[in-house]
């Protein structure tokens, strides 16, 4: 039949990944502890899970006025919403211009002026960015500076690293490296490049570029394949603790590596998309179903240990 | 599948096929009841304000629609009950309304003949000026002028009363176009095209002119539109000959009959019908409900079946909600198409309901204009993010422009609508479809800053597929009765609905998505 290739590479779909995994796995009155960052970074910081600082919140439009010297203190810092999603309602400050009284921040979306960046965070607030359209909480973060390994990888921004966590086990992952054509956002379908990485070493094994198969950066031209990445088992070990930290058997944990921190956790999703597979070119069912056969109660480490023995591709 | 799933289903689809089965089969009654004879419902609304007073501008009078020719008319109700008064003329029976009563709306059940060939017209029954039918003095000079020169044309010297009628039909029903505009007896008689009543005063003058009392009546005619009827208005003129009054039917070309689908509302409208409520008559009168399923008949037989299944019956409504039941138990028809169209096929939409919601629009409006008013929307939708984005507004006041400017060109929909060969139907006006636009635009307008251009477009094609599937089902007539006598069929819909989603298998759209892997 028409899905017999589909099925053959063990390709998860829509439905079932809907229907078997997130159905049953994620508890729906667990979804609020990831679909919202803020109590996401409370719960990390309850488990030891590294993540960046968030300097301050905004509640409401009335703080907006008040907070501009404290921008201006910070020189560097990430604007997003509490309940965004693929990237919406991002911004990087990297440096702060102009005079205490006219401040221009230099941005992810170019120069803008105390009016501009305003608007932008009662954007956010009133929930133009966030899953429901309800009104949302600003993040005021501290920014992610670059690892030096992925020079050239990225056009600019930060490469983010998608694990699929399954009941702990971190099945697979993908390297999500921005473009010019994804503007420095990591998402897929905004034109990032994705990655398949090789769980055993954190080798890239195979990328993908606007859904078609290539082997160098789009806008550096920088060989994909010759990067490994560092802290590998660190990253691996960060990704399975968000099983414990949040009980949701099936989702996905994106992290970064910070040039001075390290590992860090930007955000756990429950309701992670398919393409990892086509980063990947494998299909999720076949690992799946493999840890539907482990017992449940494994430590860490034995979990790390039987990922990398056996997601060696 | 569970096991409870599974029993679930199988009973789900067996409860509805058994009653069915019972009905059809063992009680003989009909799967999908049609109306055999030619009955309708007719609701007539009138906007009591916008009318002109008689004379002194308290009250106003509407006529009755009565029994007359093909026609068997039965007054079902008026509302406001106490709003009205009933007079009876010796000619005709009136009702009076106060003007502080805003709506009158009067129901009538209407039976009309198959035929009227070979049916012997009543004599007037009624005692009745003669010289109000053959005054000419609502006519101006220069038009008599014409219609007397016209006249003389005919040469009419010894024929009868009946042969000048039968010329002068002949002559406005082959010489002449008719048209939309309006314009004088003068203008028409030259340009050999004339309005419907132009045309019929056309006719009465020129009978009255030969010493035939005349006169004019206003009828509607039932036109079947998409599935939908509508009511035309038509005029036929009517003649005196021998005792007995003759409609010469100048617009439909029926000479002594009244046609088939045409009812007459009022039989002399120049004297105190169409002068006092011209405006209002064209505006107020909505278009009708016709329950063409025969809801009475078919009740009646439910009844002496079973007592329960009547009690439960649908038919017990009105018509009026009868109408909106026809379409409302389409929805779910419409929700299982939607949930194949997402799970099964993979289409994007926006929001869940808006292809559902988008295809009522459709019903309600029609689909070419349905369509264009959707792509105006789109674009509206598109523009704003290049033009309102640079005032820096708040999500929502943004959304309130986008709204009122969508309220805007709806009543400019309303104003062209008003024009006399508008393609726009009025009875699609009210405020369900502002309803549903507004949700439309709202999750469009997020879905555009969530996913940006390329999969706001991707959503729309899917949402325009759903909804253009569901409007091509809904159109199917023989449906909405069946669901409408059996809806219990509403209860495999939900077991339907249980196997859709509880297909893990993948999607059509996956075989795109995935096409990698096929080619390994
Ligand atoms: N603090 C930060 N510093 C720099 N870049 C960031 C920061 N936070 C997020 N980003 C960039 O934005 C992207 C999306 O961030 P994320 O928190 O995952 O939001 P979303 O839920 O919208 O995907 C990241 O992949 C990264 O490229
Ligand atoms: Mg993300």
């Amino acid at each position: 039949m028409f899905f017999k290739a589909l099925r053959k590479k063990g390709i998860l779909g829509m439905n079932r990944r809907v229907g078997d995994y997130i159905l049953t796995h994620n508890e729906r009155k667990k979804y609020q502890l990831v679909d919202n960052k803020i109590t996401t970074y409370e719960l990390c910081k309850k488990h030891n899970v590294s993540q960046p600082d968030h300097y301050f919140h905004v509640t409401n439009i009335g703080q907006i006025k008040k907070i501009k010297k404290d921008l201006i203190q910070l020189k560097s810092f990430c604007i997003k919403p509490a309940r965004g999603a693929m990237g919406n309602g991002i911004l990087v400050v990297n440096e702060v211009l102009g005079t205490e009284e006219e401040p221009e921040f230099d941005t992810s979306k170019g120069l803008m002026n105390i009016k501009k960046l305003s608007h932008f965070i009662s954007d956010i607030l009133s929930g133009l960015y966030s899953l429901s359209g309800h009104p949302d909480q600003v993040i005021i973060q501290e920014k992610i500076i670059l690892h030096p390994v992925f020079d050239n990888y990225v056009y600019k921004g930060i490469p983010d690293i998608r694990f699929i966590v399954y009941k702990g086990y971190p099945v697979m992952a993908m390297l999500r490296c921005p473009t010019k054509k994804s503007q420095g956002r990591a998402n897929l379908h905004q034109g990032a490049v994705g990655c398949g990485i090789n769980i055993a070493t954190g080798h890239i094994t195979n990328c993908i570029y606007l859904n078609n198969s290539i082997n160098t950066h789009p806008d550096t031209g920088k060989e994909l394949k010759d990067l490994a990445i560092p802290y590998w088992e660190e990253l691996l070990v960060q990704a399975s603790k968000c099983y414990e930290m949040t009980q949701m058997g099936y989702i996905g944990v994106d992290m970064v590596l910070d040039k001075n921190k390290g590992p860090q956790l930007l955000e756990i999703n429950a309701r992670p998309g398919l393409s990892i597979q086509l980063a990947n070119s494998t299909g999720l069912i076949p690992r799946l179903e493999l840890i539907n056969q482990q017992k449940s109660n494994a430590d860490l480490k034995s979990i790390i240990a039987f990922c990398q023995s056996h997601f060696n591709a | 599948m569970s096991k409870i799933k599974t029993i679930t289903v199988i009973s789900l689809i067996l409860l509805p096929l058994l009653l069915i089965y019972y009905k059809v089969e063992i009680k003989k009654l009909s799967m999908i009841p049609k109306s055999s004879s030619n009955e309708w419902n007719i609701e007539l609304k009138y906007n009591i304000q916008d009318m002109l007073g008689p004379t002194e501008s308290t009250k106003v009078l509407i006529p009755v629609i009565e029994s007359v020719y093909n026609q068997t008319v039965k007054l079902k109700s008026i509302k406001p009950k106490n709003s009205y008064k009933k007079i009876e003329l010796d000619h005709k029976s009136l009702i009076s309304v106060k003007k502080e009563i805003k709506r009158l709306s009067i129901n009538y059940q209407l039976k009309l003949a198959e035929s009227f060939y070979g049916q012997v017209m009543k004599a007037p029954n009624h005692s009745f000026n003669k010289k109000q039918y053959l005054s000419l003095n609502d006519f101006d000079e220069t038009n008599l002028k014409s219609l007397r020169l016209l006249n003389t044309k005919f040469n009419f010297d010894r024929q009868s009363q009946l042969e000048r009628i039968r010329a002068l039909y002949l002559y406005l029903t082959e010489e002449f176009i008719s048209t939309d505009e309006s314009s004088s007896i003068k203008d028409s008689l030259e340009l050999y095209e004339a309005s419907n009543f132009v045309k019929a005063q056309i006719l009465m003058a020129l009978a009255r002119i030969n010493k035939i009392p005349a006169r004019t009546m206003l009828t509607y005619i039932i036109e079947d539109k998409d599935n939908s009827y509508h009511l035309k208005k038509s005029y036929v003129p009517e003649v005196l000959i021998n005792k007995k009054w003759l409609p010469v039917n100048v617009n439909a070309s029926t000479f002594n009959r009244i046609a088939e689908k045409q009812f007459i509302v009022n039989r002399d409208v120049s004297t105190d019908f169409e002068n006092t409520t011209a405006k209002a008559l064209h505006t107020a009168i909505t278009p009708v409900m016709i329950n063409q399923v025969d809801s009475q008949e078919y009740q009646k037989k439910l009844s002496t079946v079973s007592g329960f299944l009547s009690a439960i019956s649908l038919h017990r409504l009105s018509p009026t909600l009868q109408n909106v039941f026809l379409t409302i138990l389409l929805i779910p028809i419409g929700t299982l198409i939607l949930a194949i169209g997402r799970n099964i096929v993979g289409l994007k939409t926006f929001g869940i309901f808006t292809p559902i919601l988008l295809s009522l629009f459709f019903l309600e409006t029609s689909l070419l204009i349905g369509l264009l008013f959707f792509a105006f929307i789109v674009i509206l939708g598109f523009g704003q993010r290049y033009i309102l984005d640079k005032f820096y507004l708040l999500a929502v006041p943004r959304l309130s422009i986008l709204l009122t400017l969508v309220i805007i060109s709806y009543a400019f929909v309303g104003i062209l609508s008003t024009q006399d060969n508008s393609f726009v139907y009025t009875g699609a006006l009210n405020y369900f479809p502002i309803v549903i636009i507004a949700v439309f635009i709202e999750r469009f307008s997020i879905h555009f800053i969530e996913e940006g251009p390329w999969n706001t477009f991707k959503a729309l094609i899917g949402t325009l597929v759903i909804a253009a599937s569901c409007y091509l089902v809904f159109e199917i007539y023989d449906l909405k009765v069946l669901l409408f006598n059996h809806p219990e069929l509403l209860l495999m819909v939900i077991a339907f609905n249980i196997m859709i989603g509880s297909y893990k298998g993948y999607r059509l759209s996956e075989l795109i998505r995935f096409k990698e892997f096929r080619r390994l």
